[in-house]
């Protein structure tokens, strides 16, 4: 499964960046654990797994990232 | 399968610290500017103000000299405040409070009256914020007896630090360094971010941890410094170097103990601290082990800290004064040739 960033985070073309990923390329996540906390301007968020499974990171910490952006996969 | 992994910033180990706290005692609450709607502005206090309220989580006008005061006295009444100074730097305006009341009225009530209250404040800086948002000033609270002073590295200790912190009847300084809270922008060290237990545990006062082992070299640090020293061990081991690093977690009270023993086995000496040199923790470190027995060191001790100026606004001249890996690696391989 793909976890995107969706409209509902970033509103009106706003950029994110992910500040923290809580656990490793290739972790195995449940779901609700907090995978990461993303940063909106100076606000931050808990993104939660959506799923469980084999995390795949696709975008490290500090990278822009827009609407649609594929930040990791959970398989 | 093996227990779910649960990493932690350091605020956010925090705040779970202080949630568990405030559950178990009702005397326990929490008071500063923008710590209750915010959360604070470094997180140590999310979500707090839904769980308990604003009787229990209380936001403060922008008056430390106020609210400080008011935290000491309720201490004195029996309840147990944890108030927030924002930044360190903003001490001056509330010092009277902090060091003639709450640390001296245990000593002046001859022990009838103690101030149980823990002063959480952030330090540090190296993410550009110049010379009133960016100090340490661990060796000004240290310097002042009557009141414990914690600076923790990662988010295990900071959880139960501040558990042993909110239990002591003592007033606790609590030293949380900018760089390891868990916000993008204060540049977080990625090593602070550990596993958590959910549930509550106390780390002791006064237990230094050996957070790396090795034969050559003593390197001791608090707080970010801890990290860079880790970096810079990794890096001399690639060359054959066995760093030992020393974790202080408390400067009061102070482990001298395993820093002896340290440098007894290494006979070399390098704390690291991004406080000013002078007059400071690093000095202390030194002269405790030089006190009790020089002939362990097999070369003269030394120390990188910050220089006796104020901290540079510009990032290049801010990163110039700095500690960091790099200084740490090079003084090491000087000190090595001895």
């Amino acid at each position: 499964m793909d976890i995107k960033i969706t409209n509902d985070i970033v509103e009106d073309g706003a950029e994110a960046v992910i500040v923290t990923w809580y656990f490793e390329d290739g972790d195995d996540v449940e779901k609700d654990a907090v995978l990461a906390d993303i940063m909106i301007e100076k606000a931050s968020l808990e993104f939660p797994a959506p799923c469980s499974g084999k995390l795949t990171i696709k975008k490290e910490c500090e990278v822009v990232l827009q609407e649609g952006d594929i930040i990791a996969t959970i398989e | 399968m093996a227990t779910p992994k649960r990493k932690l910033t350091t605020a956010k180990a925090i705040s779970e610290a202080i949630s568990q706290e405030m559950e178990a005692d009702e005397n326990v609450f929490v008071m500063g500017e923008d710590i209750a709607k915010l959360g604070g502005v470094f997180g140590t206090t999310t979500g707090l103000l839904d769980k308990f309220g604003p009787e229990r989580v209380r936001d403060t006008p922008i008056s430390e000299t106020a609210f400080i005061g008011a935290a000491v006295g309720a201490a004195a009444a029996g309840m147990r405040p944890i108030v927030e100074l924002m930044f360190v730097d903003f001490f001056g305006v509330c010092m009277d409070a902090i060091y003639n009341l709450a640390a001296k009225n245990c000593y002046f009530s001859g022990g009838n009256q103690p101030i149980p209250m823990v002063l959480m404040t952030s330090v540090g800086g190296g993410y550009g914020d110049a010379g009133q948002h960016s100090q340490c000033l661990y060796g000004t609270f240290a310097h002042l007896p009557g009141m414990k002073v914690v600076v923790p590295s990662n988010a295990y200790d900071a959880k139960g630090l501040m558990h042993t912190a909110v239990a002591d009847d003592n007033p606790v300084i609590f030293m949380l360094h900018k760089n390891l809270q868990g916000m993008g922008w204060l540049g977080t060290v990625k090593n602070s971010i550990v596993d958590v237990p959910r549930e509550t545990y106390g780390v002791p006062f006064g237990e230094a941890a050996i957070v790396r082992e090795g034969k050559d070299i003593t390197l001791v640090g608090l707080g970010v410094t801890v990290h860079m020293a880790l970096d810079a061990a990794e890096a001399l081991a690639k060359e054959g170097v066995e760093a030992e690093v020393v974790d202080l977690r408390t400067l009061v009270p102070l482990d001298r103990d395993t820093v002896f023993n340290s440098v007894s086995k290494t006979g070399r000496l390098l704390v690291i601290d991004d406080d000013y040199i002078s007059y400071g923790v690093s000095g202390e470190i030194i002269s405790s082990v030089a006190e009790q027995d020089s002939s362990i060191f097999k070369t003269s001790p030394q120390r990188i800290a910050f220089p006796d100026i104020p901290i540079p606004f510009t990032r290049p001249m801010e990163q110039f004064a700095l500690p960091n890996k790099d200084k740490i690696f090079n003084a090491v391989k000087e000190m090595m040739k001895d």
